[in-house]
């Protein structure tokens, strides 16, 4: 896509005013962080649970120039904060299993199986309603609302502080020096 | 043992300027802190991204690295290591709400008494910002403004349709390098933690500096449980509780300074029972932990129509560049006080609003994409006004992890309180709306910032704690300095504050120490 291009030239020409702004001072700072182990197996799902995560992750944030979901591992961030929280783990065992059900009684096939189309208008009702629901009413709204809710949060949370979703989608450009603040000076 | 001529509870603001400006003048001076000391240089994480974390929670100090871990044991700096450098002046109308509008409580002290006192800190620690000249938000000793973002400039302008002024922020941030620590490189996650000192912090700018006199020692990991007081009604040191291996120890002076932070300030003179004060140190008034007044906050998150679709720039800076500086004051409104507005405070390493966007697949992705640029949180700040349910008391049964009792903060919002929120939440909108920009998401409830008042500051013993050099009208030798002594709250960042009134304190003290006073 070009609009992708035409940022990374954007960022380009930002990046030549960049220069680590310490000369002649004492060396400040040790600009390298930490990197954990990156999630490798699930800790709560079951395989064909994470397969259909994988098919979720997709479904909400499909891959375009930029990863989607299950390629920027969503599914395995997902897992990580499921598996420490009882409540989520029972709405998410349930919340899946609902999908299949619902998927069979209406085409006669599991969830992951059925074609995007068909997905999409499965899901379609569930997350507009999941985008309805407000805090205080969380209890309230039935389980598969709130299984949509949940798992929207976490696919965006996933997604979005990913590498792929951070950077390659969304174009982060910070944590950088500049010499100067150029300010006000991309004001188009 | 070695008997200190001063011991200071807290290495935070407050700490930090008194202990400096007490050792320079050749005093003996004990810091005694909770926490650990910490490298500024290498403990934080200010450069980490979400992603190098499996659960994409970036923690506030590296692997293995001791520091921020309870509101008594912060490390050697206080609070100072993560905050976001506002450094307002207040101005006459701060010090005297009650004069002016008939509410909360006038200072003892009014603007020039506290001005030289601004002027040496400032000076001391650098700050940079504008020079506005608005009779509100007196102008200062700055370093040069840090250029206003893309954003800022958009904010700005629908604020001028409204008649309002938004002004360059000021900050305890170097633009220009200065004694050895350099000026800002905009990476943009200041309350991580600055790993170069261009924001200021007291473990580098005061204390370490302070060393070097030999006439500084600092007790890390040193969490003070009492501070002791005579028959003769004289504090005597303190005692604490070594975080690490729960030894116990003690540290004589001929003065103490409580500058705990405001709560924790509160709380450590509330558990100093004795015969002579059975509900708390100086406390015979009974005021302590009374007009505990926190700035609340509103927010709205929203988008700027300008820049929806533009490309993604690095414009995290050193976060917000702008304020809009209260302005209700000079208005007709049915309520006391005011709110001024930060904004622009967020950095870009995360998007946690793509959940609330709407919908799901292709097009989702393609708004959130979109939108990314134009995000924009704005968050006014409101002045609160003294009522006897907001106090800060100890927990009768729960007990930190040192066996202390728990501080609690007792928050009650007054009629005028809401009456302010519900305004500020309105002209935020409105600010946001004359910008161009699309309302996401509008708080409904204020929420507590900036802890102050519990410790007030007056003329009368009374209804106060402390006298206007903020020493305890029941213990001579006695001092609190920090948020806690705020008698009105202002609806400006409090810090500039409360080392304005460090220095003034500490030239108070040194005085009567030369006198033999204490």
């Amino acid at each position: 896509m070009s609009s992708r291009r035409e940022t990374l030239k954007i960022l380009g020409a930002i990046g030549t005013t960049c220069i680590f702004p310490f000369p002649a001072e004492e060396l400040y700072g040790q600009h390298a962080s930490h990197t954990e182990t990156p999630l490798s197996a699930p800790r709560f799902f079951r395989p064909g649970e994470m397969e259909q995560l994988a098919t979720l992750a997709d479904l909400f944030i499909p891959p375009t120039d930029t990863p989607g979901g299950a390629a920027a591992g969503v599914p395995l961030y997902v897992d990580l904060v499921v598996s420490r929280d009882a409540g989520y783990r029972k709405l998410f065992r349930a919340g899946l299993k609902d999908l299949n059900k619902l998927a069979r009684r209406q085409h006669g096939t599991a969830f992951h199986t059925l074609g995007e189309a068909r997905q999409v208008a499965l899901l379609e009702p569930l997350v507009a309603e999941a985008d309805q629901l407000r805090t205080p009413d969380f209890d309230r709204a039935s389980r598969a609302v709130r299984f949509a809710r949940v798992l929207k949060n976490l696919i965006a949370d996933g997604y979005y502080t990913s590498r792929a979703g951070l950077v390659e989608e969304l174009g982060y450009s910070g944590n950088s020096a500049h010499a100067e603040f150029p300010g006000a000076v991309h004001e188009h | 043992m070695e008997r200190f001529d001063v011991c200071i509870v807290g290495s935070g603001a407050a700490g930090g300027t008194l202990a400096a400006h007490l050792a320079r003048r050749g005093i003996k001076v004990a810091v005694v802190e909770g926490g650990p000391p910490v490298n500024t240089r290498t403990a934080f994480n200010t450069h980490a991204l979400p992603f190098e974390f499996p659960n994409r929670h970036i923690p506030r100090m590296k692997p293995g690295v001791e520091g921020y871990e309870s509101e008594r044991a912060r490390g050697v700096g206080g609070k100072t290591l993560w905050w976001n450098a506002v450094a307002w002046r207040f101005s006459h109308r701060d010090f005297k709400g009650r004069s002016i509008d008939g509410a909360g409580e006038d200072w003892p002290i009014d603007y020039p008494d506290l001005a030289p006192y601004y002027d040496i800190v400032e000076r001391e620690v650098g700050v940079c910002g504008n020079r506005d000249g608005l009779e509100d938000l007196p102008d200062g000793i700055f370093q040069p403004p840090v250029p206003l973002k893309r954003s800022d400039r958009i904010i700005q302008r629908g604020a001028a349709r409204l008649g309002l002024r938004v002004i360059h922020v000021r900050k305890a941030t170097l633009s220009r390098s200065m004694d050895g620590r350099p000026a800002c490189h905009f990476c943009g996650n200041c309350m991580a933690g600055c790993d170069v000192v261009a924001k200021y912090n007291s473990a580098d700018v005061h204390l370490r500096p302070a060393t070097s006199t030999g006439n500084l020692t600092i007790f890390p990991n040193a969490v003070v449980r009492e501070v002791t007081v005579s028959r003769e009604n004289r504090v005597t040191g303190v005692e604490y509780i070594h975080r690490l291996h729960r030894k116990e120890g003690r540290i004589d002076a001929r003065t103490v300074v409580v500058a705990a932070a405001c709560a924790p300030s509160v709380g450590l003179l509330l558990m100093s029972r004795s015969r002579l004060y059975r509900q708390g140190l100086a406390n015979s008034s009974g005021q302590l932990g009374r007009h505990f007044i926190p700035h609340f906050t509103g927010g709205v998150q929203c988008f700027l129509k300008d820049l929806i679709g533009t490309p993604p720039v690095n414009d995290e800076g050193f976060l917000d560049h702008a304020y809009l500086p209260s302005f209700m004051h000079e208005r007709k409104r049915d309520y006391a006080r005011s709110f001024g507005a930060q904004f622009g405070y967020h950095n870009r390493r995360s998007a946690g609003w793509a959940r609330a966007m709407p919908g799901f697949g292709e097009a989702y992705k393609q708004s959130i994409r979109e939108r990314y640029p134009a995000f924009m949180t704005f968050s006014p700040y409101g002045e609160m006004i003294p009522n006897p349910q907001s106090t800060v008391t100890l927990d009768p049964k729960k007990k930190d992890i040192h066996g202390l009792p728990l501080v609690k903060r007792n928050y009650h919002w007054g009629e005028n309180d809401l009456k302010i929120f519900a305004d500020m939440q309105r002209w935020s909108v409105a600010v946001l709306e004359a910008a161009g920009a699309e309302i996401l998401t509008v708080s409904t409830r204020p929420m507590p910032n900036h802890e102050l008042g519990g410790c007030r500051m007056g003329t009368d013993p009374r209804t106060s704690v402390v006298d206007p050099f903020c020493r305890t009208h029941d213990v001579p030798n006695l001092y609190v300095v920090d948020g806690s002594v705020f008698p009105s709250a202002s609806e400006k960042n409090p810090t500039l504050t409360i080392m304005a009134l460090a220095a003034r304190t500490a030239e108070h003290i040194a005085e009567r120490l030369r006198k033999n006073e204490v």
